[in-house]
């Protein structure tokens, strides 16, 4: 096991999301995260990316998103930063999830999923620059009785 | 090309592979709804395939069932990993689409 911190940069293109998966998965793997927490992980980033990617810059243009991941003994701490239009998605409200198939709202759903999956999201605005900081507690793999 | 089968004639059977995400989910949404210009209106999704899924893959599985719902078609999926059937699970989509656990008993509940 080597460093506990992992840092990169992805472009704002959406094919880039899957292979930055495989990156993070490869990370937590390596320091026996389990796999249901890198799913959960893998999905709130894929959430957070695609709606930075599809609202984040409305002109367009090659821009590029940081992602940072931060691993303590018994949690993960993710951290994304792009320099788009100031968007708290936290703000969006939430789906109702009781309407049934023919009223059922088409939207809304990524952040909920973010905030479902993750154990806290803050979102703050600093420097000209959206962050969103994602926390996921777990059980390190080996050390369940 | 989303694999496909027609079973005894009436019911579409689609098998979608890798990933359904937002990088993916426009090629998807083109051949289903191809599908649907055809007429067909009875369709499984076999997702024994499927490795994963985003709200924007569950959109599209959506929008596939309130379109089929409206031509008073049928829709059912089957064959969801245990990880893919939380994320239907947390977005509310099991209670209101048609999830068994087979192929045979989604073949069943579409084609009768």
């Amino acid at each position: 096991m080597t460093g506990r911190t992992l840092s990169l940069r992805l472009p704002n293109r959406l094919a880039a999301i899957a292979r930055t998966a495989e990156e993070v998965a490869r990370f937590c793997r390596d320091r026996h995260v389990p796999e249901a927490t890198v799913g959960h992980i893998n999905l709130a980033l894929d959430e957070a990316i695609t709606n930075t990617i599809e609202y984040a810059w409305p002109d367009g243009g090659e821009h590029e998103i940081a992602l940072s991941l931060a691993l303590g003994d018994d949690e993960i701490v993710a951290e994304l930063s792009d320099d788009g239009i100031a968007f708290d998605p936290l703000k969006v409200p939430p789906p109702d999830l009781d309407a049934d198939l023919e009223s059922r709202p088409i939207g809304g759903l990524g952040v909920h999923f973010v905030k479902t999956l993750m154990d806290d999201v803050a979102y703050r605005r600093e420097n000209g620059r959206n962050v969103l900081t994602m926390r996921k507690r777990f059980v390190p793999e080996g050390a369940r009785p | 090309m989303i694999p496909s089968e027609k079973i005894r004639g009436r019911v579409l059977v689609l098998k979608p592979e890798g990933r359904l995400d937002s990088n993916t989910v426009n090629a998807a949404e083109t051949e289903l709804f191809s599908h649907l210009e055809k007429g067909e209106t009875r369709i499984v999704l076999d997702f024994s395939n499927l490795d994963y899924i985003s709200s924007s893959g569950l959109r599209l599985v959506l929008m596939l069932g309130k379109r089929l719902s409206l031509k008073e078609g049928k829709l059912a999926l089957c064959g969801l990993k245990p990880h893919i059937r939380e994320v239907f699970e947390i977005s509310g989509f099991i209670s209101i689409l048609t999830v068994v656990g087979t192929r045979q008993e989604a073949e069943a509940v579409v084609g009768g």
